[in-house]
């Protein structure tokens, strides 16, 4: 999996590229919670997320406790077999999701 | 710390008797088991789950027999992925076994103990009392703590457990009638982050449905 990376001001836009699943879902992990860590606001963006797997799945729920506070993690563009995932699981209720990126970040900003 | 299986078990276990009750029944516990197991080997990253498929990435042998116990027959079905709800029926075969190793693991760790009796003062019998129930209160503490309190993001094991609680009916043993009726939709909802703890309620309420239905 490829994971691209642009700030905008405090702002940490994270894509993932293909599949999160616990093959690659390490990488993904230790980007996204540093981010977090140091503070930044992150918006994930799905667009180019073909699969999200288990492992995956938990890896965006210890995100999602790491911003306890609330307001720093929003996720974009989730594609529909990924929304699937996610309304059935119930992470749709955990998660701000926005329909662009735009959108995210202005809700981060 | 307690793997899912004994935690799972301690839970169902009637600290009184010594006794398994659930209000879910055998069928309930053994499933939650085979389920736990599956958990714990998931976060080792030697399974993965979706909605559909359980994926095997390495089933070589862990050197600890409840794991191994799920994790031969699978090893002999080859890694890559399989339809989630038949490998859990497949594996319901490993359950009694994980049940008695479980329980085995925990007079180990003297949390319980092995008591000879006999029922009817003829056959014989054994209970499995807690001895030491700082774990159970442990346990206990923590799902109430998740379930009773919306703001409360629950770590990934603790979602694997919710689960398995949930589809051995125990949340009525650990909530008072009030936090239950109060944590209801929350314990639905946080049943459901995990997928194969996901998948095992759905099961479990179709068996239900349909043992209700065959009855009338």
């Amino acid at each position: 999996m490829d994971i691209q990376e642009q700030r905008q001001g405090n702002i940490t836009i994270l894509k993932p590229v293909g599949r999160l699943d616990s093959l690659s879902c390490r990488e993904f992990e230790t980007r996204l919670l540093a981010a977090l860590d140091d503070n930044q606001a992150v918006a994930v963006d799905c667009a180019a997320l073909d699969y999200i797997s288990s492992a995956g799945l938990r890896v965006l729920l210890v995100a999602a406790k790491r911003n306890r506070a609330g307001g720093r993690l929003a996720l974009a563009e989730l594609r529909d077999n990924v929304r699937e995932v996610f309304e059935i699981s119930g992470f749709s209720a955990i998660f701000v999701i926005h329909p662009t990126v735009a959108a995210a970040v202005a809700a981060l900003g | 710390m307690l793997s899912f299986a004994e935690e799972i078990y301690l839970l169902a276990l009637d600290d009184m008797t010594g006794q398994t009750v659930l209000a879910g029944g055998q069928i309930a516990l053994n499933q939650a088991l085979v389920a736990g197991v599956v958990g714990e080997l998931s976060f080792m990253r030697r399974l993965d789950a979706d909605l559909e498929s359980l994926i095997v990435l390495d089933a070589s042998p862990t050197g600890n027999p409840i794991l191994d116990t799920v994790l031969t027959p699978l090893r002999a079905a080859g890694l890559g992925p399989r339809p989630l709800r038949r490998c859990l029926d497949d594996l319901y075969r490993t359950a009694s076994t994980i049940e008695t190793l479980t329980r085995e693991e925990l007079v180990r760790k003297q949390v319980i103990k092995s008591v000879a009796g006999r029922v009817f003062w003829v056959i014989p019998s054994r209970r499995y009392p807690v001895i030491d129930n700082r774990e159970l209160i442990d346990v206990e503490r923590r799902l109430r703590a998740i379930v009773t309190d919306p703001e409360v993001i629950p770590d990934p094991r603790d979602t694997v457990l919710v689960s398995l609680v949930t589809a051995c009916g125990l949340f009525p043993e650990i909530l008072s009638p009030r936090e239950l009726r109060r944590s209801q939709e929350r314990i639905h909802q946080l049943s459901r982050l995990d997928l194969v703890g996901g998948s095992l309620i759905d099961h479990l309420n179709g068996l239900n449905l349909a043992m209700a239905t065959a009855s009338f």
